[in-house]
């Protein structure tokens, strides 16, 4: 497609007021021109973007800022669930094979039956290996749950300092208008008392 | 955990790097530093109050969910985030107005709403944008009545070529000129005036 022709198709694509046909052919070259305008069609993207600083600005309510931090918070579990992913693309995976090396070797002990002189595998080795393998087991089991643990208390560290930040200095404020409050209302008992000693002595 | 005064001094570009690693405290700064804005676009399309600031919510909501999908070699934020939040906007209002029935799925939010910048595009900040915020208007007034008129129904009002063709009683053909020559202008007095 010649340059100016997909110039002129980012125009539109850009103002989302591109037709299907339309559509079709600037996505087919941008698949296979090599000298598509990509240059031109991020200046023309930034300039979409700039319409909007033309606008008058508007603000949101105060309280739409602990309406979002709440709706993440009810994401915890989704984003638990992306954590794990991420550290197990991180992981190296050798702990999964030796795993799988030892299953190996206790499946081909039970399965092939063949008579085991004593000598060759006392039965106290084999009981040794599957208790190492169990150590191993119960080892590997922990620090999964370890891991999950710490996915576990990392998502609720993020969200409760989140929290922490948002409400604690309105806790802060409201602790401190009780105390002032308590403090008035004793003073005010104790004026109400000395009145009424007053009264009673003069009566 | 970032500290707050930490990430203020950072820029947008750092701001997401940190969201990639779920830091609420750089969520947070981002959604300071572009609350403004974004609520402004989404107010312009979807004027009432409460369903543009429960839109808006969506919006920081897809950012965290999403995150993965914001390109670091461009890292141009401010036009992500704006083209990102016009993108759910739109389809909010026609999902409205039925002109939208697809069911709302994670992939049709991979392919419509998150924006598909070029891999050539100029990063470019909120800050350094709200600074040509004059440049801009200026560029804006200077385009005639139906040029801004033809880019408010396309931009802000979401309607394509026909919807536009039909409304002004002009053929679609005339709009396509129209916006491209409008757009053209536009971009012309703004890279005069840089």
């Amino acid at each position: 497609m010649e340059k100016k022709k997909a110039i002129d198709l980012i125009k539109l694509e850009v103002l989302d007021c591109l037709n299907n046909a339309d559509a079709e052919t600037l996505s087919l070259s941008k698949k296979v021109d090599s000298d598509f305008p990509w240059k031109e069609l991020g200046e023309y993207q930034n300039l979409a973007a700039f319409l909007s600083v033309a606008l008058p600005l508007e603000f949101p309510v105060s309280e739409l800022k602990d309406k979002v931090a709440l709706k993440l918070y009810n994401m915890r579990d989704e984003i638990k669930a992306k954590l794990d992913a991420k550290r197990k693309q991180d992981e190296p995976p050798v702990l999964i094979e030796e795993e799988t090396e030892i299953i190996d070797e206790e499946f081909i002990v039970e399965e092939t039956n063949v008579p085991v002189i004593e000598e060759e595998i006392s039965p106290l080795s084999v009981s040794g290996r599957i208790e190492q393998k169990r150590t191993e087991e119960i080892s590997a089991k922990s620090d999964l749950r370890n891991k999950a643990t710490y996915d576990k208390e990392l998502v609720e560290k993020t969200v409760k300092e989140y929290f922490k930040f948002h409400f604690e200095p309105e806790l802060k404020s409201i602790r401190n208008s009780m105390k002032r409050n308590f403090f008035i209302s004793l003073t005010l008992f104790a004026i109400s008392l000395i009145l009424i000693v007053i009264l009673f002595v003069m009566g | 955990m970032t500290d707050l005064s930490e990430v203020k001094s950072l820029t947008d570009a750092e701001i997401m790097l940190k969201i990639t690693e779920y830091d609420s405290k750089a969520l947070e700064q981002l959604y300071d530093r572009y609350t403004p804005l974004l609520y402004t676009l989404i107010k312009k399309i979807i004027p009432e109050k409460e369903s543009a600031e429960e839109l808006l919510s969506e919006v920081f909501v897809i950012i965290w969910r999403q995150i993965d999908h914001f390109d670091f070699s461009t890292s141009n934020v401010y036009t992500w985030m704006v083209t990102l939040a016009r993108n759910k906007a739109i389809d909010v209002k026609n999902r409205s107005i039925s002109k939208v029935t697809e069911e709302y799925t994670d992939d049709y939010e991979k392919e419509k709403i998150l924006p598909k910048l070029s891999p050539e595009i100029e990063s470019v900040d909120l800050e350094e944008v709200l600074g040509m915020k004059e440049k801009i208007e200026g560029a804006m007034k200077s385009l005639t009545d139906a040029q801004r008129y033809v880019i408010e129904l396309s931009y802000f009002e979401g309607l394509d070529e026909s919807g536009i063709a039909e409304k002004l009683k002009i053929p679609s053909s005339t709009v396509k000129s129209k916006l491209q020559v409008a757009i053209g202008n536009l971009m012309k007095k703004i890279s005069k005036t840089n």
